[in-house]
């Protein structure tokens, strides 16, 4: 009892110290958190002229070193990583990107809260946001992906067969709405003359994404524009809300591993994934079924989802909008109609996925520190991106590099990008 | 935001912990209680204010309706509820039986030496990662599962391996060390005297087992209450293999189906692109922690109930 008693002041002045410790520390942090954005409205108003004055600190090109940090969509994730550790190397370790795949709708949502450098989405820039910020940011795409259909009938299944299933917008959409429920529909057979005896009558299983995706973005996208009915009761976006689950037998799974790995383990399905996931699987899809053949509604053929059907879609889509609006999409712009005619191109393989890149165009304005040498650091990385980065030997498998003139758009934002 | 969560959180602890120590014990834990309840307060009322746009765009329908519609920005988290009481419910059954069979062999049957052993075993499958659980629920256990369910049935019954049932089964097999871990340091708590007791009136084993059951049956509500609250929180896991049906209302075990843990975890990460998603999301929080309180709330009645 002593003892406490003896403790006893002490401690309480060891206790009222903290107390006050935190106190001073918070109000100290106060202030603190306002000065931070204080330098940035000082710059401004010096319009033009801020950027000689932090430059002098940053020494030019060869010399540059530091770390940038950037994050978005979970499909970018793979191919990013594999470019940041390439370009660290080509670097000799002096420039560090990071990458945080934390999906497309926080990548867009912490970029434009300054949190990151760069941000990355399978999406451009949505509307209405496009519309607060018009203007002082620039958006390209860096790498393609596709979205293919895979099925597990094993009936029909390519091992067997020999054939992959021919599939159209209008069959999908009608899977995915609930409204075609069995494999031997006549709709499915009218398609498919060499299989029609053999596709069995049991009920498909339409496997969707059940978390927010991009892929899902992209797929949904191209449904709306290629078969009007699925606009007007679906719509796209991130996510939908899916017919198919009421009316027939939808299944959800998390993830494109998950659809991947739903459609190989459930018989009669049929799911949507990034190509990727296709790819490094073939072998196990041709032994439960395959993947689909897509036709391209606007010049009628079946497109087999190869690099070069794809990059011919990504052309032909770029030459669509640029005889449409007879300009180039401007980086600075919006960039919705942009993803609209890429969307089921006039030829080549229809579903098409971008992943675009938003960089500010003026760093400092935006108050970001250092913005000198980061500005350098960034624009240096994406250089390397949009013209080393899209060699065979630096894109990862199952993703699909630019074709040149696409490539283009995203050095031409580059220029744009200042300190 | 930093500083404010500072003076709330740690200025408190201190004085509490102050005068728990140095100016009379009793008064220090009531701090303490007041300061937890306050902090739990202080979280519903930021679901609450992160959900109000929804809830006042909606009102209470939001609550009672089962949508999920990013497109039309309609959305109702009914589902999601009824899906996370039904796996639940199902996980529980399965799981209480398992816990208290696993805490009956290792104290009377197992010898003495390899108690320790299999206690720790026990143990440690609680400390697994969930993931680890949701990525052999999705390999393996789904498709034995629909497999089993289909012959047992003699059809069609699960036409996918991702179902609620799937989730439940997962769930049931994930909670049943932390129940077991309760009711097993009740069991070894019985005292010798009683257990002697037992013994003098001439109980069989299995008749001594059910006496220190019942005598233990504080420490079997705990792990019950327990393990409950893991099954309803758990998301990585169930997300993976419960089938993400969001849509529309289930209330066949065999569907595929949603969870409000799972749904925030799915819909969260993209939630941002959308108006009224974050708040729909945090409705949806707001619901489970208030199902939580009238669980809780429950258990500590009936043990109250039990005690007197």
């Amino acid at each position: 009892m002593r003892q406490v008693k003896n403790l006893k002041t002490p401690v309480l002045i060891a206790v009222a110290a903290i107390v006050i410790i935190v106190a001073a520390a918070l109000l100290v942090m106060q202030p603190g958190g306002a000065p931070a954005p204080s330098p940035s409205p000082t710059s401004p108003p010096g319009g033009g002229a801020p950027a000689p004055s932090p430059s002098p600190t940053s020494p030019p090109g060869s010399e540059l070193r530091g770390a940038l940090t950037g994050g978005g969509a979970t499909f970018l994730a793979p191919q990013m990583f594999a470019w940041s550790k390439k370009f660290h190397d080509v670097t000799e370790g002096k420039i560090q990107v990071n990458y945080q795949s934390i999906g497309s709708g926080a990548g867009t949502a912490q970029f434009l809260e300054k949190k990151l450098d760069f941000g990355a989405s399978d999406v451009p820039m949505p509307r209405d946001r496009y519309s607060q910020v018009a203007g002082k940011f620039v958006q390209f795409p860096v790498i393609i992906g596709s979205i293919v259909l895979v099925y597990n009938v094993p009936e029909i299944a390519f091992e067997k067969t020999g054939k992959y299933l021919n599939l159209t917008s209008e069959v999908i959409s009608l899977i995915y709405m609930g409204e075609i429920k069995q494999w031997c529909d006549q709709r499915i057979k009218a398609l498919n003359p060499g299989l029609a005896d053999k596709l069995p009558c049991k009920d498909i299983v339409a496997v969707h994404r059940s978390d927010g995706s991009g892929t899902t973005a992209a797929f949904t996208l191209y449904l709306s524009l290629a078969y009007q009915p699925w606009n007007q009761t679906v719509g796209w976006g991130f996510t939908v809300k899916w017919p198919a689950d009421e009316k027939a037998k939808g299944q959800g799974a998390k993830g494109n591993e998950g659809v991947a790995q739903a459609v190989l383990q459930t018989s009669y399905s049929i799911g949507y994934v990034e190509f990727a996931y296709w790819a490094k699987n073939k072998d196990k899809y041709d032994k439960e079924g395959g993947v689909a053949y897509i036709r391209n509604d606007n010049d009628g053929k079946y497109y087999f989802p190869t690099t070069e059907n794809v990059a011919m879609g990504a052309v032909a889509g770029l030459q669509r909008y640029a005889r449409k609006y007879g300009v180039l999409p401007a980086p600075d712009g919006d960039w919705n109609p942009v993803s609209i005619e890429f969307a089921n191109p006039p030829r080549g393989y229809p579903i098409l996925s971008f992943t675009y890149v938003f960089l500010w165009k003026d760093y400092s304005a935006e108050g970001y520190g250092d913005a000198a040498t980061k500005v350098a650091l960034l624009k240096q990385f994406f250089r390397w991106v949009l013209t080393e980065g899209q060699k065979r030997e630096n894109v990862v498998e199952g993703y699909i590099p630019l074709p040149r003139e696409v490539a283009e758009l995203g050095l031409k934002a580059l220029e744009l990008v200042k300190p | 935001m930093l500083g404010l969560l500072l003076a709330v959180l740690l200025i408190p602890y201190l004085v509490a912990a102050y005068g728990l120590l140095f100016v009379k014990l009793r008064w220090g834990l009531r701090l303490f209680g007041v300061f937890i309840m306050l902090t739990i307060g202080l979280l519903m009322v930021m679901f609450f204010v992160e959900a109000y746009p929804i809830i006042v765009r909606d009102g209470v329908a939001v609550f009672f309706q089962a949508d999920w519609d990013p497109v039309r920005e309609s959305y109702g988290v009914l589902q999601a509820l009824v899906g996370t009481v039904l796996t639940s419910a199902m996980a529980i059954v399965l799981a209480m039986p398992m816990a208290v069979g696993a805490a009956v062999t290792i104290n009377e049957i197992l010898p003495a030496r390899w108690r320790e052993v299999f206690g720790s075993l026990v143990d440690l499958t609680a400390t697994m990662p969930t993931v680890i659980f949701g990525l052999w629920g999705l390999f393996v256990l789904g498709p034995f599962l629909q497999d089993l369910v289909n012959r047992l049935a003699g059809g069609v019954v699960m036409t996918s391996p991702y179902t609620l049932f799937t989730g439940s089964v997962l769930l049931a097999i994930m909670i049943t060390p932390y129940a077991a871990a309760v009711i097993r340091e009740g069991y070894a708590l019985v005292p010798k005297p009683v257990e002697e007791a037992i013994y003098a009136v001439g109980a069989t084993r299995f008749e001594a087992v059910l006496i220190k059951l019942r005598y233990i049956r504080n420490y079997i509500l705990g792990g019950f209450f327990l393990a409950l609250g893991r099954a309803m929180g758990e998301t990585v896991a169930v997300a993976m293999v419960v089938g993400g049906n969001f849509a529309r209302l289930t209330t066949n075990l065999f569907d595929s189906g949603i969870t409000i843990s799972s749904l925030i975890a799915l819909q969260f990460p993209n939630a941002a692109a959308y108006q009224y998603m974050v708040p729909a999301l945090f409705t949806a929080a707001l619901l489970l922690a208030l199902f939580g309180l009238v669980i809780n709330a429950t258990a500590i009645y009936i043990i109250q109930r039990w005690q007197i």
